[in-house]
């Protein structure tokens, strides 16, 4: 598999963490969800909210969150019509 | 029709059009499944797919040149006024032209989809099959046989193609990937019925050329099925 394919398959993961949590997840449990390194984690973040796929906000604690957006669904829905036609022809 | 060319493949007269209408959406299927296949490379990066795409295009351009042999049957007086204004234009030349390039860019688009199942890099192998499907096209017209054509087409289905498609279905259990196993199986079976014909010289019975020929657009249309449904997930 490429370089580039697998770095969908990390931000799939990461959006699908965001989403199954709800929509918002804290910093902590996407690291622990996404299995990434702090600072590869931190590359996705970027990544993800320069896409406009993840916005970064603080919740009623003053505590950093990540929420999906509607991109972020999008691509969620998108990887896996990607995945479904790759299985069916295998390549 | 008759008198202005000698149709080479042997079938009923009738049913030409309706195997225009065939062949037109073979020919959409085919370039829809090339041009997801190209965004799914787009996305991912994954050449494979690209090659992928590539095999479908060919496969849909030789569709396109089959449709435009057809029309050279059905509609000739559209072509005849171009003998006179395009010169050396010769309208059996058009027809044989355009049935040697469908033969040669569906066998391409076969033998590209042929090297990716079975993992084919080797150059020389892979322009071997090439040359292999150049000469099936030209036996068109040398031999006035599509027999080698359907013949190259279900040796690179049966040997390749279909092996490939039942281990994915094994490996992946689910229903798209029986789809894309049985869209491809319909067509090797579509390639027995067209060989069987010429071999036993059964070309008098036009039930065998409607059979082959619904047989493949089936096989198509089931590999539509399978986008269609991805598609709606």
């Amino acid at each position: 598999m490429s370089e580039r394919r697998d770095k969908l398959k990390v931000i799939y993961d990461m959006l699908n963490s965001i989403q199954d949590k709800g929509g918002k997840i804290k910093p902590t449990h996407l690291l622990y969800k996404s299995n990434l390194s702090h600072s590869k984690m931190q590359i996705y973040l970027k990544e993800l909210i320069s896409r406009d796929m993840v916005q970064e906000d603080f919740d009623s604690k003053q505590n950093r969150v990540y929420i999906i957006t509607k991109n972020g669904i999008k691509f969620i829905g998108d990887y896996r019509k990607i995945r479904e036609f790759t299985d069916s022809f295998g390549f | 029709m008759g008198a202005i060319i000698n149709d080479l493949l042997y079938r009923p007269e009738w049913f030409i059009p309706t195997e225009s209408v065939f062949e037109i959406i073979a020919m959409l299927i085919t370039l829809i499944i090339s041009l997801y296949s190209y965004k799914v490379y787009k996305l991912s990066s994954n050449k494979r797919y690209h090659y992928l795409a590539v095999g479908f295009f060919g496969v849909a351009a030789g569709f396109f040149f089959k449709t435009l042999s057809n029309s050279v049957l059905l509609y000739p007086g559209l072509f005849l006024g171009l003998d006179k204004t395009i010169p050396f234009f010769k309208i059996s030349y058009f027809y044989t032209i355009s049935l040697i390039l469908y033969a040669f860019l569906v066998l391409s688009g076969y033998v590209v989809i042929a090297c990716l199942a079975a993992n084919v890099r080797n150059r020389r192998t892979i322009l071997s099959l090439m040359f292999i499907a150049l000469l099936a096209a030209f036996l068109i017209r040398e031999a006035r046989s599509f027999t080698f054509f359907y013949f190259f087409a279900f040796v690179l289905l049966v040997v390749y193609i279909i092996p490939y498609m039942y281990e994915n279905y094994k490996k992946q259990k689910n229903n798209s990937s029986f789809l894309v196993y049985l869209g491809f199986l319909l067509l090797t079976l579509s390639s027995l019925i067209f060989i069987g014909r010429s071999a036993y010289g059964i070309y008098y019975w036009a039930g065998s050329y409607i059979l082959g020929q619904s047989v493949g657009l089936l096989g198509y249309l089931v590999l539509l099925i399978n986008l269609v449904l991805v598609l709606r997930k």
